[in-house]
């Protein structure tokens, strides 16, 4: 058994608002258990968030996929070339009057999910959040 | 409303968050959070009964700290949930900015000597 859902979204600050209440509701439907769902939360929020912020393509294509093996989002984006997976992730501060507010979306994207793949095909981006069920 | 805000005594103020800190979360706790950060020297920022946090509500709570501190105030965090826990310990915030399970504690740790 399997389930699929998809959401188009623009890649717009307002989309992604409204961008949980889409996971939550395919998430649900999809019988990914909550506590897969919290942590991809985490995961996905930044995902999408950075090509929302710094990829500028005309839409992000999501997919959710469910089966018996795993639950599995996907975010695809014809934006700039980016690869969370080797990234670097900014430097932390040592103390709170040097630090910068931001930079933490690569490091929780690796930390909430244990299996983080991307490719680059033709002109999208494709990068896949995978996570074991069972 | 995410936020209300509560006295504690001694000049201490909780920052009482609750719910969602995603990206709406934490545009809707912005403004009250700026307010804390321009006017109060002691803040608990009460995580207990938040849900969830992502990277803007990690930036409110940071943009909170660094205008207290600077001010010459102090900022606890008091009683995440473990993965809201696991949030800001990844990103190295509780290095900056304290995480206290205790109430007391976390009063004594920002009040005024």
């Amino acid at each position: 058994m399997s389930y699929e859902a998809v959401l188009r979204m623009p890649a717009t600050a307002e989309a992604l608002r409204n961008f949980y209440s889409w996971l939550e509701e395919a998430a649900q439907a999809g019988a990914v258990p909550p506590a897969i769902l919290s942590r991809m939360h985490v995961a996905a929020e930044e995902a999408v968030s950075n090509v929302v912020h710094h990829g500028a393509p005309p839409e992000i294509i999501i997919t959710l996929h469910v089966n018996s093996e795993a639950a599995e989002l996907t975010v695809e984006d014809t934006g700039a070339p980016f690869d969370p997976t080797t990234a670097p992730t900014p430097e932390r501060g040592h103390n709170l009057a040097e630090i910068t507010a931001g930079g933490w979306g690569i490091g929780l994207l690796r930390r909430f999910c244990p299996d983080v793949r991307y490719v680059r095909n033709g002109d999208a981006n494709r990068l896949m959040l995978r996570y074991p069920l069972g | 409303m995410p936020i209300s805000i509560t006295e504690l005594g001694g000049e201490v103020v909780g920052a009482v968050l609750s719910g969602r800190l995603d990206i709406a979360g934490a545009e809707a706790i912005d403004l009250p959070m700026n307010v804390i950060a321009g006017s109060r020297r002691s803040v608990v920022v009460d995580l207990a009964d938040v849900e969830f946090i992502g990277s803007m509500g990690l930036r409110a709570i940071v943009m909170l700290a660094k205008t207290v501190q600077r001010r010459g105030g102090r900022v606890v965090l008091f009683a995440p949930r473990s993965e809201v826990a696991e949030v800001i310990t990844t990103s190295g915030i509780d290095e900056l900015v304290p995480i206290v399970y205790d109430r007391a504690a976390a009063i004594a740790a920002v009040a005024p000597a």
